[in-house]
């Protein structure tokens, strides 16, 4: 939907003919103290902001009385848009916002991207802004390590290894993999689709066993249940699992091995509660897997080949030793601003995607293999990130590189204006889900119908 | 073939009645030490060590890289095998899953280890460690992991506790057999690898598995000992087997996670030779031999490593070193072995030595023998120092040392000239063993033994094996007589089965000695 500036042009006073869910503050609910923090963080936090606040609020609501709302929104002027309009149009306000709001609540202070403090997510310590820094930290994809911040992803990956130009191939062959082999554009161009294993990894990476064959990628109980089921179906002797057959003569594989009939040639019971046991034995450990820390326990088969990739935890649930911790793979990182990856095609992904956010040395991919040398090991290239712990996001240094060197006005050919990265007070991500204007329609009517239901009893009132 | 499954090891639960059988003949044995001469020879004072010199252990430093990283269904963990002859099987990990060596972490939770740890009074029946007893229990089950779980440095999860390896989950993997993969994982399948010496492969930390020496010493790491795994006197006492180890016959038993005649293909498909492919075996009974000698290099070290002491794993003496049945053994009955009487017994008082404990175990009571038949100066030098050694015994541990240093020294110089043994010569040496020092094989059950399997070497993959070499093997089986406590059944039978006598052994040695195995 486009929204005609030219039509709806019009002065401040009639803004709240089409807005009226404005408030008198004209404040974003995350300034506000608002019941989102009240119910997400508790009443603590609540109240503890409720006091803050109240200077803000008075600060905030001057200051845009004396703007204006056009002061703000260009676009109802006429015909801007708002993704067009000048940093001086953001700077009448960030410049100086020090000095207007108190206690400090924002880190930005700037009036240009040359000006720019560091990305937030390079930032430590995180501050309180508009949001509590606890809950910053809680909704970050890093956290701060002694030497900087590292990943929270949960998963083992070694972007050094698979980028290999000679990765091992079944047969004795190798190939090379290159960053859309896995990362590939989501329809819009801007960001990529989710990576999920089946699509990605599963191609070089088979789970199962020879007797099973290959098996999903889910949750252990999953797994569970398909060979249980693959027992079940063995047990009533008409679809056999595929037997472990070595072809070169050797031993066959567990865990499922043949069951051994009775001697009425069907597999007896015996044989079958034999096999589960054991297959419980090896692919679940049980009943080694006691969760006392006082006691060694072995891993089974199933949680060591989920650990390549994924850490695990202790549970206290009755069942599950334990579980794999979720993996926190960000569809989108630096979530307060936007980005078109398909603009930036014609450099390379390591151009601006290295190991630690610095700007990449000019070092050749073979520089890197087939062993990581001692001295390119703190190299910011991405061949040299052997773990999933790197931060594999730019600094502002590496959009420097291009943006930001004093474009001429009016220049359009490198964008470093605020609204080329900025949505208009942006508000931070929230767990909700984003309500359509449509469902503000029906929450709308909604709202309308429980106040008629209402009315009839307040009129049979005493 | 009658040969089971452990003909040579017996079940803990026997060794634990053999120990409470014996007491009796260990305290008869003390009783001697003491009254004889506890001022002199084996003192139990622990020594300082000779030198600073560290001694190299075997413990192979990892990279922790485990199966996984190997496993990739690209590489070794394919779910069917790749039937070409000059490739590589490609599902090696799911034939090692079937291995014995990949469930040597699970066996530390089974019922027989379990009751090793209540008998050592370290933990309860569930393995958790009795109260004032967690460091104890901690050091032995490092002791365990060092072998049971060679990876053991990796936990899997980062749990609250203060010990590591709390978590185990692999056993002996690829590393530990292949060595430390760090600097040769990412080149390995790279086509430039072939072209690699043994030597370059080497230097980058792989072990080479057609190497006979450099394989088998990385199976005594755990089958014979190592600086951080040692099963000493008390875990055999609390029911942990003794490690009888015996390179050519152990890999017999082990599924083939590789492809034999690999090699000789990829050379007869690249027209480098016209020749069959080779195999595994095609040099048992030299392949025996190498064994000998690193099995007893290994031994050499284990024994300086005790007699340099204290540790949380070594003690002197440790009894573990000399032969079990110089104590374990009835006190009654028809032994030709008493008849025979004890050998050094004659020479007490006539030198420094006295009557202890014969020292000699299972991994060198034949290596004297085999230098001395081998007659090279490498040899010989072997011998001389070897015997110097036994006779240090008297002297202290330090002695001991620095003896065993030289022998082992003279050992790695002879070992170069046995792995170019040609199988025809080292046959032909075998044959002539037993056909000149027969009084001194049949004197020891663990010399005896050691050489039906050099006799048997050539035999492992066959169905066929000739008569006296089946009814040896049965002779030299470990008892599995619930009555019988002593070694090997018939060396003084206790079943109705009339012990062999001393010249039926030998006239069995002297056919054995003139079986000629087929090419």
């Amino acid at each position: 939907m486009t929204f005609d500036n030219t039509i709806h042009s019009t002065s401040d006073k009639k803004c709240q003919a089409c807005h009226p869910q404005s408030n008198e503050d004209h404040l974003s609910p995350s300034i506000s103290g608002d019941a989102r923090l009240l119910t997400k963080r508790g009443e603590d936090i609540g109240e503890l902001r409720e006091g803050r606040d109240e200077t803000l609020k008075r600060q905030l609501h001057a200051h845009f009385l004396k703007l204006g709302c056009a002061g703000c929104h260009q676009e109802h002027r006429g015909h801007l848009h708002l993704a067009d309009v000048a940093d001086e149009h953001c700077s009448t306000c960030h410049s100086t916002i020090h000095e207007q709001i108190s206690p400090r609540r924002f880190e930005l202070n700037f009036a240009n991207f040359g000006h720019h403090p560091e990305f937030a997510l390079w930032r430590n310590p995180v501050k309180t802004t508009t949001v509590p820094a606890e809950e910053l930290r809680e909704s970050s994809p890093v956290k701060w390590e002694q030497d900087g911040p590292v990943d929270r992803s949960a998963i083992k990956f070694s972007h050094h290894r698979h980028l290999d130009p000679k990765l091992p191939m079944p047969g004795g062959k190798t190939t090379e993999l290159s960053c859309v082999d896995c990362h590939q554009p989501e329809a819009s161009g801007a960001y990529f689709r989710p990576l999920t294993f089946a699509q990605d990894c599963q191609r070089c990476h088979t789970l199962g066993f020879p007797s099973t064959g290959e098996l999903p990628h889910s949750k252990p109980e999953i797994i569970r249940g398909i060979l249980l089921d693959g027992l079940a179906r063995n047990g009533d002797g008409k679809r056999p699992l595929p037997a472990a057959v070595d072809e070169l003569g050797g031993p066959t594989k567990a865990p499922i091995a043949a069951i051994k009939a009775d001697s009425d040639g069907r597999p007896s019971l015996e044989a079958l509660q034999r096999d589960l046991e054991k297959l419980e034995q090896l692919l679940f450990a049980v009943p080694h897997s006691e969760t006392s820390h006082e006691r060694p326990r072995v891993a089974g088969l199933l949680e060591a080949a989920c650990t390549k990739c994924h850490s695990t935890e202790r549970t206290e649930k009755a069942g599950e030793a334990w579980r794999v911790i979720p993996p926190r793979l960000p569809e989108q990182w630096m979530n307060h601003s936007r980005f078109r990856h398909d603009r930036h095609s014609s450099v390379d992904c390591q151009t601006c995607h290295t190991r630690n956010g610095h700007r990449m040395d000019t070092e050749k991919r073979e520089q890197f293999y087939p062993v990581l040398k001692e001295e390119r090991r703190a190299s910011p290239s991405i061949y040299a990130s052997e773990s999933a712990r790197d931060v594999l996001m730019p600094r502002i240094e590496i959009c420097r590189q291009c943006h930001g060197h004093g474009s001429a006005p009016g220049s359009r050919s490198v964008g470093d204006r605020c609204v080329d990265c900025h949505a208009y007070h942006h508000t931070p991500p929230t767990s909700e889900p984003r309500r359509g204007i449509e469902e503000l329609l029906k929450a709308d009517r909604r709202r309308g119908r429980a106040a008629k239901d209402v009315e009839p009893a307040t009129k049979a009132g005493p | 073939m009658v040969w089971p499954r452990s003909p040579l090891l017996p079940k803990p639960s026997r060794w634990v009645r053999l120990v409470i059988l014996g007491w009796i003949a260990v305290t008869v044995v003390f009783g001697m030490q003491i009254l004889i001469g506890s001022q002199s020879g084996r003192s139990s004072r622990q020594p300082e060590l000779v030198k600073e010199a560290k001694l190299p252990g075997h413990v192979a430093v990892l990279s922790g890289l485990r199966t996984q990283s190997c496993s990739t269904s690209n590489c070794h963990g394919s779910l069917t095998p790749d039937l070409r002859e000059d490739a590589i099987r490609a599902d090696e990990y799911f034939v090692w899953l079937n291995d014995p060596h990949a469930e040597a972490h699970r066996t530390l939770f089974g019922e027989k280890s379990r009751a090793i740890f209540q008998r050592l009074g370290l933990a309860d029946e569930q393995l958790r460690p009795l109260e004032g007893q967690a460091d104890r229990f901690h050091t032995q089950w490092t002791n365990c992991l060092a072998c049971h779980e060679t990876n053991s440095q990796l936990s899997l999860s980062a749990e609250a506790t203060d010990h590591p390896a709390m978590s185990v989950a692999e056993g002996v993997s690829c590393e530990s057999c292949h060595g430390n993969a760090q600097d040769w994982l990412h080149r390995h399948y790279r086509p430039e690898w072939k072209a690699l010496s043994r030597e370059e492969k080497r230097e980058l930390g792989y072990i080479p598995g057609e190497d006979v020496a450099a394989r088998t010493s990385r199976c005594v790491s755990c089958h014979v000992g190592s600086s951080g795994g040692d099963v000493n006197h008390d875990l055999i006492a609390a029911g942990h087997p003794a490690l009888r180890f015996e390179s050519v016959w152990y890999q017999s038993r082990l599924p083939q996670h590789w492809k034999p005649g690999r090699r000789a293909a990829t050379e007869r498909i690249a027209g480098q030779t016209q020749q069959p492919p080779d195999t595994a075996t095609a040099h048992p009974t030299r392949d025996w031999l190498i064994g000998q000698l690193v099995t007893a290099s290994a031994s050499l070290e284990q024994l300086e490593r005790r007699a340099s002491g204290p540790s949380s794993l070594a003690s002197w003496p440790e009894f573990a070193e000399d032969n079990c049945f110089a104590c374990h053994h009835d006190l009654i009955g028809n032994s030709w072995r008493r008849d025979r009487g004890i050998p050094g017994l004659a020479a007490l008082g006539s030198k420094k030595s006295r009557l202890s404990v014969p020292w000699g175990n299972w991994n060198l009571e034949l290596i004297p023998i085999l230098a001395d038949q081998f007659g090279s100066r490498e040899s010989q030098e072997f011998s001389v120092a070897f015997g110097r050694l036994r006779d240090s015994f008297g002297e202290g541990p330090e002695a001991v040392i620095h003896h065993s240093r030289v022998a082992r020294s003279n050992l790695e110089a002879w070992l170069p000239t046995v792995s170019n043994l040609s199988e025809s010569d080292a046959t032909r040496m075998l044959q002539q063993i037993g056909q000149r020092a027969p009084e001194r094989l049949i004197s020891s059950w663990d010399r005896m033994a050691t050489l039906v399997l050099g006799f048997a070497a050539p035999y492992h993959a066959s169905h066929s094996i000739p008569e006296p070499l089946k009814f040896a093997m049965t002779r030299v089986r470990f008892p599995d007589d619930p009555t019988a406590f002593d070694s090997p059944r018939n060396f003084r039978s206790t079943s109705d089965e009339q012990p062999l006598t001393a010249n039926q052994w030998i006239e069995l040695l002297r056919q054995l000695s003139e079986l000629v195995p087929e090419d």
